[in-house]
């Protein structure tokens, strides 16, 4: 089964190329300014590099955030597009799950952070499981120190958020932190790896309804608690 | 904070105004603008965006496509928050993003008061407000260096509050 996927949602936009459990591309630009406008290039881009077109696509991975929610629109949208004239299926794939997921080798917790804007973060706690990832309890949104509280033990942290918070996860887990180098960060591959794997149990998303993964409540939240505190100083 | 205020006794001294303070913006500048419906902060844009060498004309209020993008020396975004109800309304349209995209050139807000949790720590505030048909009041407030600096090197004939 060949997949593509699509992701603008962070601040890398990754295409990545799969057949089966194959790796066939994985392309990854730096967003900047109107950088959106390329995905439909990227797209093509990958596709021509391996000599496919988007007929012998056979399902689509798209990232659907948390992250930057104009991009995340904006990736959906295309996926959407995509599914829609090739009718091929459509998974909406988490960017926290996909970063975890980078990493399933690793035996100990794994956190991947997603910048969520005024130093806060998106955030999950993750445990490899055979050849994939399980999620911990919900995603969070909003400050570091909050997400950190919950962490006990020796902990991976990955995602281009990481670096931001560098400081502050080293003073507060001290030798429990450990970071692995992003390297560009994110990589399309995973996503599609990761929507295989549910097409293979016969998921897929609905193309109509798929919407983004905002975390809009936590952060507002979080963002109304940071007013309160400097309008009080 | 450091505040000077100003008074001006027409749209266009309001707009000249606008346009010294947009001579003296440089990348990264968030103007946060704040009154009531014709209080002049469309106007006092226009000045600003004059000042970034945006012809006056291109300028014109987003208050129903909420954002206008202009390119002069720098690139201007101008917001229009006026239907923003709450940061829940304004994170689900994407202000956060806008604002990140705008840390390359300037971003203008109308009605920036809706939105203050989604502001950084750096940033010029300018309150309007209406003393007469022609006359208004215009208190600049500079959070960050960046703004205390552009306050300082401000000159005129106003009155300085502090």
């Amino acid at each position: 089964m060949r997949i593509l996927s699509v992701d603008t949602s962070g601040r890398f936009d990754a295409v990545g190329l799969i057949d089966g459990h194959l790796v066939l591309e994985d392309f990854v630009a730096e967003a900047e300014g109107n950088s959106l406008e390329d995905i439909i290039l990227n797209v093509d881009r990958v596709l021509t590099s391996s000599g496919l077109t988007i007929a012998d696509v056979d399902g689509l991975a798209v990232g659907i955030g948390p992250g930057f929610w104009t991009g995340a629109r904006v990736g959906i949208t295309v996926g959407k597009i995509l599914a829609y004239v090739t009718n091929k299926p459509l998974c909406g794939i988490s960017s926290l799950d996909a970063l975890a997921y980078q990493a399933r080798d690793v035996r100990i917790l794994l956190c991947p952070l997603v910048e969520a804007g005024r130093g806060n973060v998106y955030g999950g706690l993750y445990r490899s499981e055979g050849e994939t990832v399980a999620k911990e309890g919900e995603y969070s949104a909003g400050p570091i120190k909050g997400l950190l509280e919950k962490i006990r033990e020796p902990v991976l942290f990955l995602g281009e958020a990481m670096e931001l918070h560098r400081q502050t996860i080293s003073e507060e887990l001290g030798p429990l932190a450990s970071f692995r180098d992003s390297g560009g960060g994110r990589r399309g591959s995973a996503m599609a790896l990761l929507a295989l794997s549910r097409f293979e149990r016969g998921e897929s998303d609905d193309a109509l309804s798929l919407v983004p993964l905002y975390l809009k409540e936590p952060l507002a939240q979080a963002l109304l608690a940071q007013e309160r505190k400097r309008q009080a100083q | 904070m450091e505040k000077r205020s100003f008074l001006t006794g027409s749209p266009s001294a309001t707009q000249d105004l606008g346009k010294r303070i947009g001579e003296k913006l440089g990348p990264g500048s968030v103007v946060a603008l704040i009154g009531e419906l014709g209080s002049g902060k469309t106007c006092f844009t226009k000045g600003l965006c004059a000042g970034l060498g945006i012809p006056k004309r291109h300028v014109t209020s987003p208050s129903f496509a909420f954002v206008n993008e202009y390119q002069g020396g720098l690139p201007v975004l101008h917001l229009d928050l006026y239907r923003i109800e709450g940061v829940d309304m304004a994170l689900e349209l994407g202000v956060l993003d806008l604002l990140r995209q705008a840390e390359s050139g300037v971003a203008i807000i109308e009605w920036a008061d809706r939105i203050s949790a989604l502001l950084s720590d750096s940033y010029l505030a300018v309150n309007f407000s209406v003393l007469s048909a022609r006359r208004r009041e215009i208190v600049l407030s500079a959070f960050g260096e960046q703004f205390r600096r552009l306050l300082g090197e401000l000159d005129g004939d106003e009155n300085t509050i502090r």
